[in-house]
């Protein structure tokens, strides 16, 4: 980071510098106020009244306070079971997917065997293919099956992610030698050592994926999309989306569902935002 | 180091395999099981009919899928450029700590973690001949516009929307990559009486280069997946003005039942965005860029 104080000597006049930071902060507002914006209309536009949310001028702040539209949305349709299913979908898949890809990362980062590299190759490989490549086979795949409709479809395909084997790989590469020769020489197996010594290490670099891949899943559309079709079956943004298809959105009423759909991000981004940018940063910086 | 029992060097493939497996079924398969399908005619149900490679040919007729590729490469070229002047102007805005700085790079990430489905229909609700956008026109005393129902706006609004969920994730990485750069560059920059522009021309550009191709990079991959955006906004219309290749062939596949078809495009569009990523790995490595 630059020092503030050799900025100063070449920049003398520090009225001309105080201004400059005036300007980049009336800067800074105007762009949060821009970001903030469409969040603040979605849940000020679920508590307005009918009248109100299409007035011109804008209201900014509704009159009397509805809450109607939270309760709509729990009575007209399953939002409960969508909201569960997004839950139990995105946590399992988190669990499964942290778990085995710190196995395959272990292995071929710090086990020597016959077709080590062959196997990171593909692995890796598998990075380079985005989703909607494999899009229409794995539908026809799961299909077969015979997995449309149920948590198979939603969790299985969703686990396998050769990023997260990718950010471990690199984290494992960087662990002493010495601390498995230890636990060798004590006469722990090397599964043991990767349950008893390297897994508890890698707790911090596990908290940003978790939070990733967390997030990640919950936001996931396309694939839940394809593979539900059942009203009960549906993830929460699957459901939200099956409004677009009604010919008169009733928006006060879907901006409360989208208020509570969102929530779950909300909580994880105020609580662990740092392990989220974390898991951003690494993925940029090792790519 | 080597290995003392049997269960130790079993312990390796043991470890692999649930992953790769995983990863074998779900992503190579369908990869190679998409090259053949494309190969088929086939509604989905049903038999299936070799056709060779009459699909591709299929596709070089059809209007549709030609007007989607003009509008996928509109849209792949303003979001990677727009996106990374965008997300730069953010990094450098918030790249040193200071007073509420936190608070602003929290604000400026936020949309990225939030989902697509959500922010697209906020978007969708903004948008309206009669939402705020248009209320806000008004109330200044312009006329309103049509936006989402516009042949030559809705793509505009569609990107909109890609920005303002994509340039906070760039941003974090950019800020990293700035973070990389070494103090004594700018100090030398400085003393050499360099100004500010001149500064970020001639030290932070080229040094930044790696993280900048990254960047390039992902968000030409995510400017072909656009896929959410479209399906909540404008699910392609009016008229086709903002069928991507991809939503055709989501299209193709699950509304028209054309599996075939659908597979061969998108295997072409695939073989697109790898040829771009390498065209763009050569001119950064032979640095003709920044």
């Amino acid at each position: 980071m630059r020092s503030p104080r050799v900025t100063g000597l070449l920049q003398p006049f520090g009225s001309a510098r105080r201004r400059a930071q005036t300007w980049r902060h009336l800067l800074l507002s105007l762009l949060a106020a821009v970001f903030i914006l469409p969040l603040y209309w979605m849940i000020v536009s679920a508590l307005k009244g009918p009248s109100e949310i299409f007035a011109v001028p804008p209201v900014w702040i509704p009159s009397r306070w509805n809450w109607n539209h939270f309760v709509d949305v729990f009575q007209q349709v399953p939002f409960a079971r969508w909201m569960f299913n997004s839950g139990f979908v995105s946590i399992t898949v988190t669990l499964v997917a942290l778990l085995t890809h710190s196995m395959a990362a272990y292995s071929l980062a710090r086990l020597r065997y016959r077709g080590r590299r062959v196997l990171f190759g593909l692995i890796i490989g598998t990075l380079m293919v985005p989703f909607w490549v494999i899009m229409i086979p794995l539908y026809i795949e799961v299909r077969a099956f015979g997995w449309l409709d149920t948590y198979w479809a939603l969790i299985i395909p969703a686990i396998p992610n050769a990023f997260g084997i990718f950010l471990l790989h690199q984290f494992y590469l960087g662990i002493p030698h010495e601390l498995e020769e230890a636990a060798t020489i004590d006469g722990c197996s090397k599964a043991g050592i990767f349950f008893r010594i390297v897994l508890p290490l890698s707790k911090p670099i596990m908290a940003a994926l978790a939070v990733f891949f967390f997030v990640a899943n919950w936001n996931s559309f396309l694939w839940p999309l394809l593979v539900t079709n059942a009203t009960e079956m549906k993830t929460v943004q699957v459901g939200i989306a099956g409004f677009s298809g009604q010919y008169q959105n009733p928006w006060g009423y879907l901006m409360a569902a989208n208020t509570i759909a969102v929530l779950p991000n909300l909580v994880v981004f105020l609580l662990l935002q740092r392990q989220l940018m974390a898991s951003i940063t690494m993925s940029g910086i090792k790519g | 180091m080597r290995f003392r029992t049997w269960a130790d060097r079993a312990t390796g493939y043991l470890f692999v395999l649930p992953d790769l497996l995983g990863l074998v079924v779900f992503v190579i398969a369908p990869a190679v099981l998409g090259l053949i399908l494309s190969l088929f005619d086939w509604s989905g149900l049903g038999p299936m009919t070799f056709v060779g490679l009459s699909n591709y040919k299929t596709m070089f007729e059809d209007p549709i899928f030609l007007r989607s590729l003009g509008i996928t490469f509109r849209y792949v070229a303003v979001f990677v450029g727009g996106n990374f002047v965008l997300a730069m102007a953010l990094a450098l805005l918030v790249q040193h700590q200071g007073r509420g700085i936190g608070f602003y790079r929290a604000v400026f990430f936020a949309p990225a973690s939030i989902s697509l489905v959500v922010v697209g229909f906020v978007w969708k609700f903004m948008f309206q001949p009669n939402g705020l956008i248009n209320g806000l026109i008004k109330t200044l005393g312009f006329p309103g516009q049509p936006f989402l129902g516009s042949m030559s706006q809705a793509l505009g609004v569609v990107l909109s929307l890609s920005f303002y969920l994509s340039a906070g994730y760039f941003m974090v990485i950019l800020i990293a990559g700035l973070n990389d750069i070494p103090e004594q560059y700018y100090h030398a920059a400085m003393v050499d009486g360099a100004t500010k522009l001149q500064q970020f021309w001639h030290v932070t550009l080229p040094l930044l280069k790696p993280t900048s191709f990254f960047v390039l990079v992902m968000s030409i991959l995510q400017g072909f997946q656009v896929f959410d955006q479209i399906y909540v906004l404008t699910g392609g219309g009016p008229f086709y003005a903002t069928t991507t290749t991809v939503f055709y062939a989501f299209q193709s596949a699950f509304r028209y039942y054309q599996f075939g078809y659908a597979s061969a495009i998108t295997v072409v569009i695939f073989a697109i965005q790898v040829a771009l990523s390498v065209v763009l790995f050569r001119l950064l490595k032979g640095g003709r860029v920044a």
